[in-house]
């Protein structure tokens, strides 16, 4: 007994020595990280960051598969940006003539297409995306008028000019032709979509003022029309397989009105040569959308477009299951750019990003670096979309 | 059984007992030049060197050579300002674009709450373009950036930025 209660002593004995010195000493101040400043309302709401800053006209954004990184076309040359570390990395030559850029299935290679002399073709390049440096790219086709990767790996489906229609082939990495589908679609592509399981392809062609929509089974080869506008109208950008239906902006061409009104149109995946495309009412009789996007699960469409005539530009997300349209950003005075390219979606669907800068026309002298001001220049700007109306 | 436990205990007394006695020295020995991990903060209340570029002369500047530029540098501190080194930058808001063209003037001595005025004949015709693919038509014309900026031996700076229109 008294055996024990020595030895109970000891151990708190030494419980207390080796305790001393865990107690606080003095205490040192860290101070609290300086807030992201990018992340107030910088002309398009709240929650909007700027991805990119400075000079320079910025498109066709383009997010790699894991999200950490940004392609984007940079007054013709093409920059690849670490969102993590902020390093921007040239991917081209300065005076390559870039016009929009897209990443490769693995995030290793970029896809660049430069413009080419006949009206709307261009050739298609790939080029080494791994922060290495290296600006060398490849020629892999010309003549191409409309791309789109293949869902789930790193092959093209490309639209080549022909003299009066144009064909559909499908390319590997390196730009060989894997398979040529024979059968050829009237007029010039000026758009390409793949459905989600990339089976088949929904092409756009202009033909003598007329625009038409073709789906083609990539397996079988077989192409039937599903839609044609009437003279004046034209399709814009490139229409969008959804897992809802088959989408596009649609509306008088400028030439024929001087302001031009569109409508955004729905088909079902299954549309014969005389399934007549519905309006989309979701988003409102009044709404003139200018250019969509399907979100990587095919459940959700951004859509770039105005409330009505007068009001301004502004991202909107339209659940394609229930019809619900959310709105994502509310801009006063930002320009948004509506080339096909110029709105992306993250790979996860959490954000979408677009191009804009300040529509003022005024001099104003600002405290700060050129490469810090982000309104007055074309930048990229990331809208996230989830949990919108919250 | 009682053996075990009693040399359990004693090598229990000795390690804690050593594990005590360094961290008594290591008390001891940090406690001596402690310094808090704060950010150095500032030594100067606030800007010594302000600057001001007029917006009014910017409207009037055109896209030609020998263009007037006059950027007011003024001392707002309490002590004099040995020199002040201004440099202005004229570049394309086109980064493809490889040239910019860069001024630079010195001004000595600028006594408290003393203004001077410092002006540059800046060139201000129009950049070359490396392609005209670099241009986008729906952007419109590039402008030019001018970019002012101040500094002085003692680290004071300021930087002001207007964008020009085409």
């Amino acid at each position: 007994m008294r055996s024990r209660s020595r030895t109970s002593i000891i151990l708190v004995i030494a419980c207390v020595i080796g305790l001393a010195g865990c107690g606080p000493a003095d205490e040192v101040l860290i101070d609290p990280a300086p807030v992201e400043r990018d992340r107030t309302d910088l002309g398009l709401g709240p929650g909007v960051r700027a991805m990119t800053a400075g000079p320079g006209d910025k498109g066709s954004p383009s997010y790699g598969p894991d999200d950490e990184r940004l392609a984007f076309v940079m007054d013709g040359y093409v920059v690849e940006k670490d969102l993590s570390t902020g390093t921007l990395d040239r991917r081209t030559t300065k005076d390559f003539g870039a016009g929009a850029v897209d990443w490769g299935h693995y995030g290793e290679k970029l896809t660049v297409t430069a413009p080419e002399g006949e009206e709307g073709a261009f050739a298609l390049y790939r080029t080494q995306s791994d922060g290495s440096g290296d600006m060398g790219v490849t020629l892999i086709s010309e003549g191409v008028l409309a791309a789109a990767r293949v869902p789930g790996g790193s092959d093209l489906l490309a639209a080549f000019a022909g003299e009066t229609q144009s064909t559909l082939a499908r390319l590997k990495e390196d730009g060989e032709v894997s398979r040529l589908y024979t059968r050829k679609l009237d007029g010039s592509a000026t758009g390409v979509s793949l459905s989600p399981d990339g089976h088949r392809a929904l092409t756009s062609t202009r033909e003598d003022g007329f625009f038409s929509l073709y789906v083609v089974d990539l397996l079988e080869g077989s192409v039937r029309q599903v839609a044609r506008t009437e003279e004046g109208k034209e399709i814009l950008g490139a229409p969008q397989w959804t897992r809802e239906g088959l989408y596009y902006v649609a509306g008088e061409s400028e030439a024929s009105e001087e302001t031009p009104v569109y409508e955004l149109y729905r088909l079902p995946a299954d549309a014969g040569a005389n399934t007549r495309a519905e309006i989309v009412s979701d988003i409102g009789e009044d709404f003139i959308p200018s250019n969509i996007r399907v979100s990587p699960e095919g459940d959700r469409l951004a859509v770039l477009g105005r409330r009505s005539l007068n009001s301004p530009a502004n991202l909107y997300v339209l659940d394609l299951e229930n019809g619900d349209l959310q709105t994502a950003t509310s801009n006063e005075n930002m320009e948004i750019k509506t080339g096909p390219g110029d709105l992306a979606w993250s790979t996860g669907g959490q954000s979408v990003v677009l191009v804009a800068r300040a529509m003022s026309t005024e001099i104003e002298v600002q405290a700060t670096p050129a490469d810090k001001i982000t309104a007055d220049f074309y930048n990229v700007y990331e809208v996230p979309v989830e949990d919108l109306g919250d | 059984m009682r053996d075990a436990i009693s040399w359990f205990a004693a090598a229990a007394v000795a390690f804690f007992v050593t594990a005590g006695a360094f961290l008594l020295l290591a008390n001891l020995g940090g406690s001596r030049e402690e310094q808090p991990l704060s950010r150095p903060r500032p030594t100067e209340s606030g800007p010594l060197l302000r600057m001001e570029l007029r917006e009014d002369q910017l409207e009037n500047l055109e896209h030609a050579p020998d263009q007037r530029l006059e950027v007011d540098l003024s001392n707002t501190g309490a002590d004099p300002i040995s020199s002040v080194n201004a440099t202005v930058k004229v570049a394309s808001e086109n980064t493809a674009v490889p040239e910019t063209r860069f001024y630079r003037a010195v001004v000595d001595k600028l006594k408290a709450d003393e203004t001077k005025t410092v002006g540059f004949e800046v060139d201000l015709s129009s950049f070359e373009y490396p392609t005209d693919a670099s241009l986008d038509p729906a952007a419109g014309p590039p402008r030019t950036i001018l970019e002012v900026r101040a500094t002085t031996p003692r680290g004071a700076s300021a930087i002001k930025t207007a964008v020009l229109p085409p």
